[in-house]
């Protein structure tokens, strides 16, 4: 079993780079690979309630965010200083995931064996 | 130990800044395609002063930029600035534990 | 290459391997004509696993690859229901994939 990180840092629906990542993360760990999300820069976005992808025109991936641990998807990490910059607060995300510092970030891409950036 | 490549140019995306975050002495970083450009803004010429830098030879030639790079890379530290060619890149991948494409 | 079939006098588009192009166009009365075309004749124990993945799709709006519906059956109907030999009993060329496709989803796209 390999141990990938996925990193997401751009904003949503502006792309398909969110989706993208979210289908290898769930593909990934649907062949049982153990995977860690990491959340930062503008991505953090994607964990914000109350979105309708289908207004900006985007297909709705978000509602996949929901299924995680179903796929054995456990950490979730967020870049407090991207919630910072744009203004939010931990209380905010609509997922269960780990709010955490530049260096825990670091300290994952560090430790596992794969990463991959979306 | 992990070596960032970053392709994208500096002014028009986050991922040499954000790299810069996460970063960790024992790194190096790959400057590849458009990523070349920053070298020539001093802001990030100070940034990447102190971090272990490998500069895509064939995208600063293709660009008309290598005397520029050259100049600047004088008052860098050698021991930290490296122009290289295709050959050095596969050779730093397998040095290094692994490769992130931000 | 659109594919399509009549049901009750409307034309309702499917992809080349027979899934609904729109989620939208299944209605319960379907669920037995496409399972036909699947040679599955469908009991009550069926119908749980379509309804399950179907629910499981307008929550998530993803279908569900087999080794997680194995798990959220599990989770939610119990462990005797939530194994992979149960459910290819009842959909023996694949729970996922035929399950889906007759709850009138998408085809899972991480299906094996």
């Amino acid at each position: 079993m390999k141990s990938l990180a996925i990193v997401f840092r751009h904003a949503p629906f502006g792309s398909t780079s969110g989706r993208e990542g979210l289908d290898v993360a769930m593909l990934s760990a649907s062949f049982e690979q153990q995977v860690s999300l990491i959340f930062t820069d503008e991505a953090v976005l994607h964990l914000l309630g109350g979105q309708t992808p289908e207004q900006a025109g985007a297909k709705d991936y978000l509602s996949a965010l929901k299924a995680l641990p179903l796929y054995d998807i456990e950490t979730v990490l967020v870049c407090s200083d991207s919630l910072q910059q744009l203004g939010l607060n931990a209380s905010e995300l609509n997922i269960e995931a780990e709010v955490v510092g530049a260096d825990m970030i670091t300290k994952t891409l560090q430790a596992v064996d794969e990463v991959l950036v979306f | 130990m992990i070596l960032h490549h970053i392709q994208t140019s500096a002014l028009t995306d986050s991922a040499l800044s954000t790299c810069l975050r996460y970063i960790q002495p024992n790194d190096s970083i790959l400057l590849a395609g458009d990523a070349v450009n920053c070298l020539l803004q001093i802001q990030w010429q100070q940034r990447l002063a102190s971090v272990n830098l490998f500069v895509l030879q064939d995208d600063i030639q293709a660009r008309g930029l290598q005397p520029r790079v050259e100049a600047i890379a004088e008052h860098m530290s050698a021991e930290f600035f490296h122009i290289i060619d295709y050959s050095d890149f596969v050779e730093q991948s397998l040095k290094h534990n692994k490769v992130i494409t931000w | 290459m659109v594919n399509s079939f009549e049901f009750n006098g409307r034309h309702i588009e499917v992809d080349h391997q027979g899934y609904l192009k729109n989620v939208a166009d299944w209605q319960e009365s379907m669920a037995p004509v496409i399972a036909a075309t699947e040679n599955i004749e469908l009991t009550e124990q069926h119908w749980e696993v379509i309804w399950f993945v179907r629910n499981f799709y307008l929550e998530y709006k993803t279908s569900p690859a087999i080794r997680v519906l194995v798990k959220a059956i599990g989770q939610s109907l119990g462990a005797d229901k939530g194994n992979s030999k149960y459910l290819y009993t009842l959909f023996p060329i694949g729970p996922a994939k035929q399950a889906t496709k007759i709850a009138g989803l998408p085809k899972p796209a991480k299906c094996l």
